[in-house]
């Protein structure tokens, strides 16, 4: 009360009307920006455009056959995300393995994660379609019938077996870090509770960590939307196998593999969309 | 010295190595049921160490700890038995400097984790039990808020109630009140002497000399790895025999008044 | 969370292991022709980057009442010569043809893990291949030919380019035909220019335009495949045949040598179906409608039985 009668009488009101008109300013600066980004954005897509006309690039071939190509965006899909699941729960194991006493266990993951990250991605889809089914065929001849024929993957199945094995070894990194960074002393109050080792790692570390590593998550999924583009070799009907074999019918290489980019690149400004908002929210949990 | 038969903590010349340094150099005491033993010492001499190598956050390296029944002792290379690490555990709870509250639950989660999880408490059970022991530290009312939006003093007096649900016999406390702003000391220390007040087994580390002299029982002055000196507050704070004491209280009085 | 995880990871096992136990369940057949017969489908192999052999049909359906596997694509789906020619040795199998699409080297690797039955993808008979897989009667045949200079009047038969530059693809048949180190199983192969001076390109088209330029500018002549140069010469440049094929690839539907079970009946049946297919004209039929050339009576006439292929 006797803050207020300092102020000048006529103008009692003059924080409230002071703060609209703030935040209103604060409003159309940070809107006059974004403007600005976007005509940035907009310029650099009409560039490139004009680039590609130059390159004999013919609009009305993707015009009329974008939609054989674009029938491989569901395949893509759906090989990246089965492959990021998988790759998640094996990331999981992976870094728990890094991080246990257990020498065995240590001794499993580490040499996973060397091997599948000294390997190229491609070799170990070769390996997986067309190596695999050589080691079922002699456990077969050994009496193992049923083992033989499941080791036989269809290409599908390799495609996700190895983007899953070759993500899995990163992500084991990308958990291992996350998990170290949680305080210690997290840990301690835990243990002094009497929860268990496991116990601690699953009440109290892993939901802790989770939220620090999805961001990565997410931008390995982007990535392995492109990576998932390797699985072609094996004949699956993907965005890139659709693209670079139907460009060869009318020898239009170019127009397909720009169509082919433009999806990949949409679908990862999707995807990044999707994960920034996901990061928002979870930064935001747990402010009741 | 103060041993006696019906000691609910005895701990027999306990020694802790950090790689070379010898850290704990065979350290014995006692602690009586509902007695409150402060320890005090320069920081580094020791005493946090003693009060976590109780409840087997580090690993001593070799002697005897028994608390309330349990005991166990150890020798370098002995493989200790987890089972029985988390009986003497169970019979202690801890309180840390940094609270340690988990942020991913809410105050009334915090303090019903350890019902559930360890002792497969049902849900409306550990609920119950975990209001009771945040009413008793004055927070029923944060029940649902998570911790980042309580202050220090609010997190220490839930990461209290959180030890105390597990009911164990003897409450540790490291540096309690190190971590907070000066104003929201009081409230944590208010808070501890209600437990002293009502007869619950305490080992406090603090560096609080009036809240030491008011609530203890004894006192243990800790100094390079071994107990210089011990006895009840009036003792070690106006005639302490020993001159190590002396200089350290001297110093450290002094300085905690000149701040 | 926990329970997310859980699912997924059922989701994820049933997916991976359905398909496998699917396929396991018919009783053991004697050989593949056997097991061919028994399912009812034929699985071909192509590689739909090779246009008019086989490519990709737009806005194709997928036949609704098939038996081909859900990877696998119907003919429907695809179209070319090599496409034809699967589908008429399906249907005199009397089953349904349905095609998978994995990489050439996938396929001339052999070790096809039983993914598929027979490659029908204008494979050339070669003595490297032969060490991975069968080969059946060939279907049809890639002529060499010299093309010269539309122009030109000296050169009245391939023996007048001796000492001449001739131009062709490097690492290719052509190459190893002017440098005289070539051999095709079965094929008797007659050395008719003497001294060819020989000038490497990346493709036989590189050195159809080349000559193109004019007689004797960068080149005198070139050797390529037959269609190829008839193709230059449909397109508009000014070229001619130099006489007569000079010799001929023998392309082949193969057959994996590791197939379980036993493939030889297999790679016998589809030889007998082809020397059908010759004789009824089918294939001559075929040629003729995707190259407007007759590429298959040379195939008809060559003796598999030379290659002494089995055991």
């Amino acid at each position: 009360m006797s803050v207020e009668t300092q102020f000048p009488s006529d103008e009692p009101d003059i924080d409230p009307s002071m703060g609209e008109a703030l935040q209103a300013h604060k409003n159309k600066v940070r809107l006059i920006h974004t403007a600005k980004i976007a005509s940035v954005w907009i310029a650099l897509v009409l560039i490139l455009s004009i680039g590609l006309l130059q390159l004999r690039f013919d609009p009305g071939y993707v015009g009329e056959h974008y939609g054989f190509v674009m029938q491989g965006v569901l395949t893509t899909l759906g090989l990246s995300v089965a492959s990021i699941a998988i790759a998640t729960i094996l990331a999981l194991l992976g870094a728990l393995g890094r991080l246990s006493h257990n020498s065995i266990a240590q001794g499993l993951a580490g040499f996973y994660v060397s091997l599948v990250r000294g390997t190229p991605l491609l070799i170990q889809i070769y390996i997986i379609y067309l190596g695999l089914p050589q080691i079922g065929t002699q456990l077969q001849s050994l009496g193992f019938a049923h083992l033989g024929k499941t080791l036989t993957l269809t290409a599908i199945q390799s495609g996700i077996l190895a983007l899953s094995l070759n993500y899995g070894a990163y992500m084991t990194e990308i958990f291992r870090a996350g998990i170290q960074s949680i305080s210690h002393g997290q840990r301690e109050a835990a243990i002094s509770l009497g929860l268990t080792e496991w116990q601690t790692m699953r009440r109290v570390i892993l939901p802790q960590a989770i939220r620090i590593i999805i961001p990565d998550i997410g931008n390995q999924f982007i990535a392995m939307q492109k990576d998932s583009a390797l699985v072609s070799v094996m004949g699956v009907w993907e965005i890139t196998y659709r693209a670079n074999r139907f460009g060869r019918k009318d020898s239009k290489f170019m127009e397909m593999f720009i169509l082919a980019a433009a999806l990949y690149w949409i679908l990862t400004i999707v995807s990044s969309w999707i994960e920034e908002r996901l990061e928002k929210r979870l930064a935001h949990a747990y402010e009741r | 010295m103060l041993m006696n038969d019906n000691a609910i903590i005895h701990v027999e010349n306990l020694h802790k190595w950090f790689g070379k340094l010898h850290v704990l150099k065979g350290v014995s005491f006692s602690v009586s049921p509902k007695e409150v033993m402060v320890l005090i010492g320069r920081s580094g001499s020791g005493k946090s160490t003693l009060l976590r190598c109780l409840n087997f956050l580090e690993e001593p390296t070799a002697g005897t700890i028994s608390v309330a029944g349990d005991s166990i002792t150890t020798a370098p290379g002995v493989k200790l038995d987890p089972k029985k690490i988390l009986a003497i555990r169970l019979k202690m709870g801890m309180v840390f400097q940094e609270f340690n509250l988990f942020p991913h639950m809410t105050a009334l989660g915090n303090v019903i984790e350890g019902l559930v999880t360890v002792k497969k408490m049902s849900q409306d059970e550990a609920i119950a039990m975990g209001e009771k022991y945040l009413s008793k530290v004055g927070l029923f009312e944060k029940r649902d808020v998570f911790p980042i939006r309580l202050s220090g003093g609010q997190k220490q007096r839930i990461a209290i109630a959180r030890s105390l649900a597990m009911e164990p016999q003897v409450m540790l406390f490291d540096e309690p009140t190190s971590a907070l702003d000066p104003e929201l000391i009081g409230e944590v220390l208010d808070v501890m002497k209600q437990l002293a007040y009502e007869g619950t087994t305490m080992m406090i580390v603090t560096h609080e000399m009036s809240f030491a002299n008011d609530v203890a029982d004894r006192i243990i002055y800790v100094d390079h790895g071994e107990i210089v000196e011990q006895g009840e507050p009036e003792k070690i704070f106006n005639h302490p025999s020993d001159d190590r004491t002396r200089v350290f209280l001297r110093t450290f009085l002094h300085t905690d008044q000149s701040d | 969370m926990k329970k997310t995880i859980a699912i997924l990871t059922v989701l994820v096992m049933i997916s991976l292991f359905s398909t496998a136990c699917a396929q396991a369940t018919p009783k053991p057949a004697a050989d593949k022709l056997e097991e061919i017969l028994a399912r009812g489908t034929l699985v071909i192999s192509t590689d739909p980057a090779y246009p008019p052999q086989s490519e990709l049909v737009e806005n194709a359906a997928r036949a609704s009442d098939t038996k081909c596997a859900s990877d696998q694509h119907t003919p429907s789906e695809l179209s070319g010569f090599d496409i034809d020619v699967g589908i008429a040795i399906a249907e005199k199998l009397g089953v349904e043809a349905c095609f998978v699409t994995p990489e050439w080297t996938m396929i001339t690797g052999g070790s096809w893990a039983n993914r598929w039955d027979i490659s029908v993808g204008s494979m050339t008979i070669t003595p490297e291949r032969m060490e991975k897989l069968y080969f059946t009667q060939p279907y049809y045949t890639t002529p060499a030919a010299f093309f010269v200079s539309a122009d030109n009047t000296t050169f009245t038969q391939p023996g007048d380019l001796a000492g001449k530059k001739i131009g062709a693809c490097t690492g290719c048949t052509y190459d190893a035909y002017l440098a005289g180190t070539l051999s095709i199983p079965g094929e008797k192969i007659v050395q008719v220019v003497d001294n060819p001076q020989f000038m490497g390109y990346e493709t036989d088209i590189n050195a159809i335009q080349d000559l193109a330029l004019g007689d004797g500018l960068r080149l005198d002549a070139v050797m390529t495949a037959l269609p190829t140069g008839q193709g230059a010469i449909d397109d508009g440049l000014p070229l001619k045949q130099l006489g007569e094929a000079i010799y001929f690839e023998y392309l082949a539907v193969a057959i994996d040598k590791t197939h379980t079970p036993d493939p030889v009946p297999l790679v016998k049946k589809v030889t007998e179906v082809l020397k059908e297919l010759h004789a009824e004209g089918v294939l001559l039929e075929l040629s003729q409608k995707y190259y407007g050339l007759d590429l298959t009576t040379a195939a008809g006439a060559y003796d598999i039985d030379s290659l002494d292929q089995y055991p």
